[in-house]
C-alpha cells in the first residue's frame, strides 16, 4: 500500500485520450497510416497499469488516489468531478487494457483492408479511454458522463459500415435502447442529488441509510433500469444481437470489456444501495435469472457463430446480476473480469473463423481443427471456459455465483441457475462440435496472421492460468466472499457434463424428431421471444399511429385556421382598401384644393399690399434724394459759407443760451 | 490814445474778416491762398498780442506764433503745388471749374 498519490494512474486514460484527440483531426490517409499509433499507446497503457496493479499486490478497500475538480459550484454545493482509484479500480483498468491491446492488435490485421481503418481505431480509442475513466471515477456524475461517450462510440463502432442498410438500422437500434435505460439514470441522479446534494459515491453510500425509503428505491430503480440498458437484460436485451453487424473485433470490445461491463460496474459500485431496498434487489435477482436463462436458450437456437457468441453474452451478463442480485459484487466483478477476457478471446476467434470460412453460419463450417489447430486450440479454451469446465476462469467464476445463490438459501434461483449452465454447455458444445469437426466444407481455409494469433494467445493463457487468481481477486478487491466447495464444485461439473451429452445429441441429430411437434417453440425462438415484435406493436407502431393523427389534425385543424385567418385578412384588407380610396384620398384631394385657394389670396395680398408698400417707400425716398441733390453744388466756395454759416449759427446759439 | 491790446485784437479782427471774405468770395484759386494767409496773420497777431498783455513774463505765446509761421509757409507750399496740379489737369485756375463732386 502506497502512502502517497498515484498520479501517474492518471496516464492510464490519458494516453488513448490523446490518440483519439490527434487521430480525430488527422485526414483519412495519414490516420490510416497512422493506426499503430492506437494499439502501441494502449499496450502502454496496459504496461503502465498492469505495474500499478502488481504494486499494490494485496491490495484491499482503500484508494491509491483521489482528485477532486471542481466543476462549478451550486448555490453552497460544490459539484466536483472525482477519481477514485482502488485496488477494485486497478483489477479492471488492467482487465480493459489488456483486453483492449488485445483487440487493437487483432484489429491490425483484421481491418487492414477496410479504407477507414483509421477512423475504426480512433474510435476504438475514445471508447477504450471513456471505459478506463469510468471504472476510475468516484462519482456517478463522471460514471453518467464516460456512460454516454461509451454509448456514442458503441453507435459508431456498430454502424461502422454505414453504407449497408444492417448496420445502420442496428447503431440507432443500439442507441435508442440504451438511452431508453438512461432516462432510468437520470432519475437516479436526480433522486440522488435530491436526497443528498453530492454525486460522490463515498458520500452517497455513506448517507444513504438516512434516506426516505422510497428515495432510496426510485434511486436503486433508476440505476439498476440504466444499467440493464447498458448490460442488454432482458427486456432491454434487444440490442446486443443487432449489435452483432459491426466489426468483428468491436464487438469483442463491446461484449468483454467496455460496454455492457459498465452496467454490471456500476451496479456493483452502487451495491449497498440496492440492499436498503431489497425489493430491488429481489428485482434485480429475477432480472439477472430470466436473462440467463433465456440467453441461453436463443443462443441454442442460434446457426450464426456471431449471434451464439451475442446471446451468450447477454447470458452471462444475466449471471453477473443474478450475483448482484444475492448481494454479491464480488462474485459479479470476478465473473465479469473472467467473462471479459474468455469472451473477448471467443470473438476474436470468430473473427478468425470468419475470416478464413467467409461465412458466419455454423452449418456451412465444420473440420476446421486440422486447418486452423491453434486457433481451435485458443477458441476450444475460450469455449470452455464459457461452459465452465475445470480448471478454466469460467469454472470458478460460475461457482462462485452458485455458491453466492446457494449461501443466500435461493433454491428456485439455484435451480434455473443450473438449468443455464446445461443450457450453456449445450450450445456451447453444439457450436464447438459443428464447427471444429465433422468433415470440411470450406476450401483454402488457413490460419491467420502472427497479429491475430498472438492477442488470441494472450487472453487464451489469461483464461487458462486466470482460475488460480480465485481467491487473490477476492482479498484484492477487499472484499470477502463465500468460496465454492467440493460440493458446489462436483455439481457444477455435473451440469456441465450433462449440457455437453445433449449438446453431443443435438448435433448427432437425436433431437430431430423433437423438432415437428415442438416447432411452435422454434417458432418462438426464431423471433427472438417476440420481443422485437413487441416493441414494434407497443411502441414503434402507436408511435406512428400517432405521428399520423398528429398530422391529420395538423393538416386539418391547424392548416383549416391559418387557411380561415387568411382569408379574414383578405376580406379585411380589401374594406380598408376602399376606405383608404374613399375617405382618406378625399380627404387628402380636398384639403390640397383648399390650400391652392388660399395661396392664390394670399398671393393676391402680397402684390397688392406688400409690394406697393415697398414701392411707395422706394419712391418716396427717392423724391427725397432728388431734393437733396440740390445742395450738393460742387462749388467750393457754397461749402466754404455753409460751413461758416453754421459756426455762426453755432456761436448764435451759444450766446443765446448761454446769455454770455 | 496809448497803443493797447484792444488796438492789436481789432487790427487782427479787421484782418480775419477780410482774409474770410476773401476765402469765400474769391474765383481765383490763387486769391483764396492769400486770403487763408491773411486769416493765418490775424492769429498770429492776436497770440502775441495776448501773451505780451495778458501774460508778459511767459513766452508761450510767441513761440506758437513762431511755429504758426512755418506751418503757414509750409500750408503754402502744399497749396501751390496742388493749385498747379490742378492747372495741368483742367487748364484753369478757377474754382467754378471744379465741380465734379455736384450731386
Amino acid at each position: 500500500m502506497s502512502s502517497t498519490m498515484s498520479y501517474y494512474l492518471l496516464l492510464i486514460p490519458l494516453i488513448p485520450t490523446l490518440v483519439f484527440a490527434a487521430l480525430l483531426f488527422l485526414p483519412r490517409d495519414l490516420r490510416n497510416r497512422l493506426m499503430y499509433v492506437s494499439p502501441i499507446a494502449m499496450g502502454t497503457s496496459a504496461l503502465i497499469s498492469i505495474i500499478a496493479g502488481l504494486t499494490e499486490f494485496p491490495g484491499g478497500p482503500y484508494s491509491i488516489l483521489r482528485l477532486d475538480y471542481r466543476l462549478a459550484t451550486l448555490g453552497e454545493m460544490p459539484l466536483n468531478l472525482t477519481i477514485d482509484v482502488g485496488p477494485l479500480s486497478l483489477i479492471m483498468l488492467v482487465m480493459v487494457t489488456v483486453i483492449g491491446t488485445c483487440v487493437q492488435v487483432y484489429s491490425l490485421s483484421y481491418m487492414k483492408d477496410d479504407e477507414r481503418r483509421g477512423w475504426y481505431f480512433t474510435v476504438m480509442s475514445l471508447f477504450t479511454a471513456a471505459m478506463l475513466l469510468l471504472v476510475m471515477s468516484g462519482d456517478l456524475l463522471l460514471i453518467f458522463a464516460m456512460w454516454e461517450i461509451m454509448g456514442l462510440c458503441s453507435y459508431m463502432l456498430i454502424g461502422f459500415w454505414y453504407k449497408e442498410k444492417a448496420p445502420r438500422r442496428a447503431s440507432q437500434k443500439a442507441f435508442l435502447v440504451t438511452r431508453a435505460g438512461d432516462g432510468g439514470f437520470f432519475v437516479a441522479l436526480a433522486a440522488i442529488y435530491a436526497a443528498c446534494g453530492t454525486f460522490n459515491i463515498n458520500d452517497i453510500l455513506a448517507s444513504a441509510p438516512g434516506w426516505a425509503p422510497w428515495v432510496a428505491a426510485v434511486a436503486a430503480l433508476g440505476l439498476l433500469w440504466a444499467a440493464m440498458g447498458k448490460s442488454a437484460q432482458l427486456p432491454l436485451s434487444v440490442w446486443l444481437p443487432d449489435a452483432m453487424a459491426g466489426p468483428t473485433p468491436g464487438s469483442a470490445l463491446i461484449h468483454a470489456a467496455t460496454m455492457v461491463a459498465a452496467g454490471v460496474f456500476m451496479v456493483a459500485r452502487m451495491l449497498p444501495l440496492f440492499e436498503l431496498t431489497p425489493f430491488v434487489l429481489t428485482i434485480t435477482l429475477w432480472i439477472g435469472v430470466a436473462t440467463a436463462l433465456f440467453g441461453a436458450i436463443l443462443a441454442c437456437f442460434q446457426n450464426d457463430i456471431k449471434k451464439v457468441l451475442a446471446y451468450s453474452t447477454i447470458s452471462q451478463l444475466g449471471v453477473m446480476f443474478v450475483a448482484l442480485g444475492v448481494g454479491s459484487a464480488l462474485a459479479a466483478l470476478f465473473h465479469l473480469y473472467t467473462h471479459a477476457f474468455f469472451k473477448a478471446l471467443l470473438f476474436l476467434g470468430a473473427g478468425s473463423i470468419i475470416h478464413a470460412t467467409h461465412t458466419q453460419d455454423t452449418r456451412k463450417m465444420g473440420g476446421l481443427a486440422q486447418k486452423m489447430p491453434l486457433t481451435t486450440v485458443c477458441f476450444t479454451i475460450g469455449a470452455f471456459a464459457l461452459a465452465g469446465v475445470a480448471p478454466l476462469t469460467g469454472f470458478f467464476s460460475k461457482d462462485e455465483v452458485f455458491a453466492v445463490i446457494k449461501y443466500a438459501s435461493n433454491y428456485p434461483a439455484l435451480v434455473l441457475a443450473c438449468a443455464m449452465g446445461v443450457t450453456t454447455s449445450l450450445y456451447v458444445t453444439k457450436m464447438w462440435l459443428r464447427v471444429f469437426f465433422g468433415k470440411a466444407k470450406t476450401p483454402h481455409v488457413h490460419e491467420g496472421g502472427i497479429l491475430e494469433l498472438a492477442p488470441l494467445g494472450v487472453l487464451a493463457a489469461a483464461t487458462l492460468f486466470g482460475g488460480i487468481s480465485t481467491r487473490a481477486f477476492g482479498d484484492y478487491i477487499g472484499d470477502i466472499g463465500v468460496w465454492p466447495s467440493w460440493y458446489m464444485a462436483t455439481i457444477s461439473t455435473c451440469v456441465t457434463l450433462a449440457g455437453a451429452t445433449l449438446g453431443y445429441l443435438a448435433v448427432r441429430g437425436k433431437f430431430d424428431r423433437f423438432k415437428e411437434p415442438l416447432r411452435f417453440v422454434g417458432a418462438i425462438m426464431d423471433n427472438k421471444l417476440y420481443l422485437d415484435a413487441f416493441y414494434d406493436n407497443v411502441i414503434i407502431k402507436p408511435y406512428f399511429i400517432v405521428s399520423d393523427l398528429l398530422w391529420k389534425f395538423d393538416e386539418v385543424v391547424v392548416d383549416g385556421i391559418v387557411n380561415g385567418v387568411v382569408a379574414l385578412y383578405r376580406r379585411l384588407t380589401r374594406l380598408t382598401w376602399r376606405f383608404d380610396e374613399v375617405v382618406v384620398d378625399g380627404a387628402v384631394n380636398g384639403t390640397a384644393a383648399a390650400y391652392l385657394e388660399v395661396t392664390e389670396a394670399s398671393r393676391i395680398i402680397d402684390e397688392s399690399i406688400i409690394d406697393g408698400a415697398v414701392n411707395s417707400s422706394a419712391t418716396l425716398s427717392q423724391r427725397f434724394g432728388t431734393l437733396l441733390r440740390k445742395a450738393q453744388t460742387g462749388k467750393l466756395q457754397t461749402y466754404q459759407r455753409l460751413a461758416i454759416g453754421g459756426l455762426v449759427l453755432v456761436l448764435v446759439l451759444v450766446v443765446v443760451l448761454k446769455g454770455m | 490814445m496809448s497803443v493797447g491790446l484792444e488796438a492789436f485784437m481789432l487790427l487782427a479782427a479787421v484782418l480775419f474778416a477780410l482774409g474770410l471774405y476773401g476765402a469765400i468770395s474769391k474765383k481765383s484759386t490763387i486769391q483764396m491762398l492769400m486770403s487763408f494767409e491773411l486769416m493765418a496773420i490775424a492769429i498770429s497777431i492776436n497770440l502775441i498780442a495776448i501773451n505780451r498783455w495778458v501774460t508778459p513774463r511767459e513766452m508761450t505765446g510767441q513761440y506758437f506764433a513762431l511755429f504758426e509761421m512755418a506751418l503757414a509757409a509750409a500750408e503754402i507750399a502744399i497749396g501751390l503745388t496742388l493749385i498747379v496740379a490742378l492747372y495741368r489737369r483742367a487748364q484753369s485756375e478757377e474754382v467754378d471749374d471744379f465741380t465734379e463732386l455736384k450731386g
